[in-house]
């Protein structure tokens, strides 16, 4: 791998990999793309979980399972022969624009990872989906939950409830991360949004279909906001107009 | 022609997509040094102690060199014809460092985790010094980023922080303006760039059997390598041979010489073979990039809308040391004065010291900035008189002809060389160009709704090579099968110039191109030549090919006559034939040649140098559409018609064009760098610096019409840098006509134009 990796380590169970990991020094192995691209040099020991996480994925009409160790890419293949509409397949190409990379970043990964400018995440937090973690020990909980301890061994959601999906992003150039992604689920009655960019936390918001108005999306805009910072990618007054066209746009498209 | 304006193979090609081991890197390591540079966190500081005894501890480390182990020889990293023109104002380690990530100290270590674990061992003291960051409060600031020493050259004024200066006038400018009907004038700036190619600055050295010093390295200068390198170490240049093999692209970052310097140093030290790779983040923090420039524009007419004046204004952003800061400004007047024609033509021009990196060479050498400005500036002019921007350009180019004067007043660093335009395709270019971008319709369509779409144009211009500077030398020489070895000292950079000297030697000697085997560069084996940077290679190196060629040729069609016992015959098709149709192929005349006839090698070398520099042209139009409620930009497609003279190989002539775009979309839209309050860089990776990649790029539609440059080899100019000089004023000239914004500060960014639009305030 790099030069301060001295050690490799094969645990039997996920409870023991997540026993050994300390997040700074020892640091969990499934794809290995994030760690190859950061080299953190303070790491010395990665534990080995690819021969444990499930990498199947099954996407029907009842329900979309994901395991943790299935790939972006392998997600793509696979769901764009039956359904490919699925927006998350667009979430699985914004967040990661090299089919190369794409073929070695796992779901579990990028949920671990965390990135706010993540459009799977984005796209993930407003479908609500349901996640798999091991640490001390298994338990199936809401993404929206999640602390971000932990083993993502899947994920799942129901798309039979929903009506219609949209994401939506910005990025200086497609293969840029997202400055600002929105995703809205409509309902039967309502909708769920999810916002995501270059900010400190992922938003999400249900607005019932009557109040979906110019000013239920301003005050969301407003709130959202707030997690974001004056940077290269723009003013807070600037972002703050670009939340809210996103999210007027992509709700208006249901 | 059988071979010149055919696609030939890349006669690299196959070496390369078969992984073979033709970069620098790609040679065994056994008992390699691997360096590593400690580079300061201040922007501006005295190093008052340096205390490197712990790294010394570390296991498998050898050395540690300091300012204190080198001679104060000033030099510049720029490498270009001597004596360069850029300010001498470097040292190889320095006691005072004078950007983020400037050299403290090199450890040379068994393995590269070594040498990196001592460089966070080395303990260094600094006095902090004040910075200054931005180049309107450097020239005459108390803060003194050079202070002048002995031993300096070519720094303009040190104690004003201009490291370059140009100020020349034609005719008489104020009182032109004066007289003008109408003047116009603004201000444009362009920022920050990177070079972003593949293989980041590499080089190794070792002692050969006669401890002579060799250097591979990833350079498209080599033999300015070794008199740089010779220079700085106080060593003879017979002591050097410098190997330049395969590039994974340089676009004039491997112009440079930031690495070459410390390899052989180490190795004169140790007498064991060094490696010094620079990281990605180094390229963004220590290498180079393009040079930030405020360029103001003066234009005056007259009531025919012809232009009477035009004044031109750069302050130019050197960074901490002034590598290319002259010539870059030049270039960017004189390419850019020489493309319409004005009696009265005035440079001002100041490049500054600044804490910030050093900016370098980055293809198109000011052009691109200088070109911004001045394409911008037509497209304001012509919109503000309501008059037709092609036909107002069109008005008052320079014409077939017509002697450029600002050519003879701008040189490289010294006196230039008048040029006279013997061809101009630049109309040609926008009739093929407005056709393919559909002008006439998208230029006058709804500009309406949320969605807008325009279009814009560019007209730009270039050179090929510097004008009474450039040199490249060819040998060739005959083998006995007919092949032919042609060895230059041009710098093939992934360009694909070898391939198209290649050609010229094909198309001369009448033999398939698969017969000349070229080799590029080689201090010791192969002749001079000043590198690949200007646009020169194929106009400059091509011309020694053909006179060697030539040479060759006469040679082989005289040692063919003496072997037919002929007094007349003519060369074709590999063979030598007489009017009696006897024949003698070359494989028999070389044969003969070496062992039983006539006995000698048939071979020829030959160099090139010419007082001309002819400009092609080009045409770049942009469609785009803006979002006016989020203020981003698609650009829906590019169309580039260049007018490059003869094209020598179209293949590669479209490769140059469809790399550049990418360039400047990039400038336009996405790339610069950006720095804290404390001068560090903010985007250092790839992730946070965005260069345009296959899934961003827009439709591209490259054409090139035909002009024979009677100065150049077939016919050719230039293509190299051209191309690279369009596409973002013809961008920022859409984004106006979609949305009546005007961007003069680059990049684009969403928020300006949201700005424009006034939906922020």
């Amino acid at each position: 791998m790099w030069n301060s990796i001295n050690s490799v380590v094969k645990p039997k169970t996920l409870t023991e990999a997540y026993s050994l990991v300390d997040g700074k020094h020892v640091v969990l192995f499934g794809g290995g793309s994030y760690l190859v691209s950061e080299k953190d040099e303070t790491i010395h020991t990665l534990v080995d979980i690819n021969s444990l996480v499930n990498n199947t994925i099954k996407a029907d009409v009842e329900g979309v399972i994901i395991g943790g160790g299935a790939t972006l890419q392998a997600f793509i293949n696979t769901v764009t022969t039956v359904n490919p509409d699925c927006r998350l397949i667009d979430g699985c190409r914004y967040a990661c624009p090299s089919k190369n990379i794409r073929n070695q970043r796992t779901f579990g990964g990028e949920l671990g990872k965390g990135r706010c400018d993540s459009d799977i995440l984005v796209f993930l937090n407003a479908v609500n989906a349901d996640i798999t973690v091991v640490a001390e020990s298994k338990k199936t909980e809401s993404i929206r939950n999640w602390d971000g301890r932990g083993i993502v061994t899947q994920i799942e959601y129901i798309p039979n409830n929903i009506e219609g999906v949209e994401l939506m992003r910005s990025a200086r150039i497609p293969s840029a991360p997202s400055v600002v992604s929105v995703c809205a689920i409509k309902k039967k009655d309502y909708f769920d949004i999810s916002i995501g960019g270059k900010c400190s936390e992922i938003q999400t918001f249900s607005v019932p279909e009557e109040k979906w108005n110019n000013t239920e999306i301003k005050t969301i805009s407003s709130k959202v906001v707030r997690c974001f910072s004056d940077d290269q990618y723009g003013s807070l007054d600037y972002k703050h107009i670009l939340i809210e066209t996103l999210i007027n746009r992509s709700g208006s498209t249901l | 022609m059988k071979v010149i304006g055919q696609k030939t193979k890349r006669v690299d090609g196959l070496g390369l997509v078969k992984g073979k081991p033709v970069f620098a890197d790609d040679v065994p390591k056994k008992d390699f040094l691997y360096l590593k540079i400690l580079r300061s966190p201040f922007a501006h500081a005295k190093i008052t102690s340096i205390d490197y005894s712990k790294a010394l501890e570390v296991e498998g480390v050898d050395l540690v060199l300091t300012h204190e182990d080198f001679k104060p020889i000033y030099y510049t990293t720029a490498g270009q014809g001597a004596p360069e023109p850029s300010p001498h104002d470097t040292l190889v380690l320095d006691s005072t460092v004078r950007f983020v990530g400037d050299r403290v100290a090199v450890v040379a270590g068994e393995t590269l985790e070594a040498a990196e674990k001592a460089t966070r061992l080395i303990e260094v003291k600094y006095e902090e010094l004040p910075a200054i960051f931005d180049i309107e409060k450097s020239i005459g600031n108390q803060t003194l980023i050079h202070p002048d020493k002995e031993g300096f050259s070519f720094v303009f004024d040190p104690k004003n922080n201009i490291a370059a200066n140009i100020d020349e006038e034609l005719g008489d400018v104020e009182k032109a303006l004066s007289e003008s009907e109408f003047v116009f004038k603004n201000t444009y700036s362009t920022p920050y760039a990177q070079h972003a190619h593949i293989e980041p600055h590499i080089s190794l050295s070792w002692l050969d059997e006669n401890d002579r010093i060799v250097i591979r390295t990833a350079t498209q200068v080599p033999h300015h390598v070794r008199r740089i390198v010779a220079e700085v170490l106080d060593i003879p240049i017979a002591k050097i041979r410098v190997i330049k093999p395969r590039i994974g692209g340089g676009f004039g970052s491997k112009q440079e010489i930031i690495g070459e310097e410390l390899v052989a140093a180490v190795t004169l030290r140790t007498g064991r073979p060094a490696r010094l790779e620079y990281t990605r983040e180094e390229e963004f923090t220590a290498a180079r990039s393009r040079h930030p420039q405020k360029v103001t524009f003066s234009i005056g007419l007259d009531k025919n809308l012809f232009i009477n004046a035009i004044d031109m204004e750069i302050l130019q952003n050197s960074g901490a040391y002034g590598p290319h800061a002259l010539t870059v400004m030049s270039v960017s007047a004189s390419k850019t004065l020489a493309l319409y024609k004005s009696l009265n033509v005035r440079i001002k021009a100041n490049s500054v010291y600044t804490n910030l990196p050093p900016a370098g060479a980055y293809r198109g050498y000011g052009a691109p900035q200088g070109f911004f400005a001045l394409e911008s500036m037509m497209d304001e002019i012509a919109n503000d008189l309501n008059v037709n921007p092609i036909e107002f350009r069109e008005k008052n180019y320079f014409q077939e002809g017509d002697e450029v004067p600002i050519a003879k007043v701008l040189g490289e660093g010294r006196e230039g060389f008048p040029v006279i335009l013997y061809t101009s395709g630049v109309r040609e270019c926008i009739v093929e160009g407005k056709q393919l971008i559909d002008w006439n319709t998208l230029r006058v369509s709804e500009k309406t709704g949320i969605h807008r779409r325009g279009v814009g144009i560019a007209t730009v211009a270039q050179g090929s090579g510097i004008a009474g500077i450039d040199m490249g030398a060819a040998y060739i020489k005959m083998n006995e099968d007919g092949s032919f070895n042609l060895n230059i000292g041009a710098t093939d950079l992934g360009t694909g110039s070898d391939t198209a000297m290649a050609q010229i030697a094909a198309e001369i000697l009448e033999v398939p191109v698969e017969k000349i085997i070229v080799y590029s560069s080689d201090t010791d084996l192969t002749p001079f030549d000043t590198g690949a940077y200007a646009s020169s290679t194929t106009f400059i190196t091509g011309g020694a090919v053909i006179k060697a060629s030539e040479d060759i040729r006469n040679q082989i069609l005289d040692q063919g006559m003496k072997l037919l016992d002929v007094e007349e015959a003519v060369i074709k098709d590999n063979y030598v034939v007489a009017a009696n149709d006897d024949k003698i192929s070359y494989q028999d005349i070389c044969t003969k040649s070496f062992y039983t006839d006539h006995q000698k090698q048939i071979q020829a070398v030959s160099s090139h140098m010419s007082y001309d520099s002819p400009p092609p042209y080009n045409a770049t139009f942009a469609d785009v559409t803006v979002d006016t409620e989020t203020g981003f930009v698609t650009v829906n497609k590019i169309v580039s018609v260049t007018d490059a003279g003869r094209i020598i190989n179209p293949q590669m002539s479209e490769g140059q064009v469809e790399g550049a775009i990418p360039q400047s979309l990039g400038m336009a839209l996405s790339e610069f760098m950006i720095f804290d309050e404390k001068g560090r860089p903010v985007n250092r990776d790839f992730g946070t610096y965005n260069i345009y990649t296959a899934i961003d790029m827009p439709e591209i539609v490259t054409k090139f019409i035909h002009t024979d440059e009677p100065t150049g080899p077939f016919g050719a100019k230039a293509v190299a840098e051209i191309p690279t000089n369009g596409p973002a004023p013809a961008v920022v000239n859409a984004i106006y006509n979609a949305c009546g914004v005007r961007i003069r500060n680059l990049p684009i960014t969403p928020e300006k134009i949201l700005r424009g639009l006034g939906k922020l305030k």
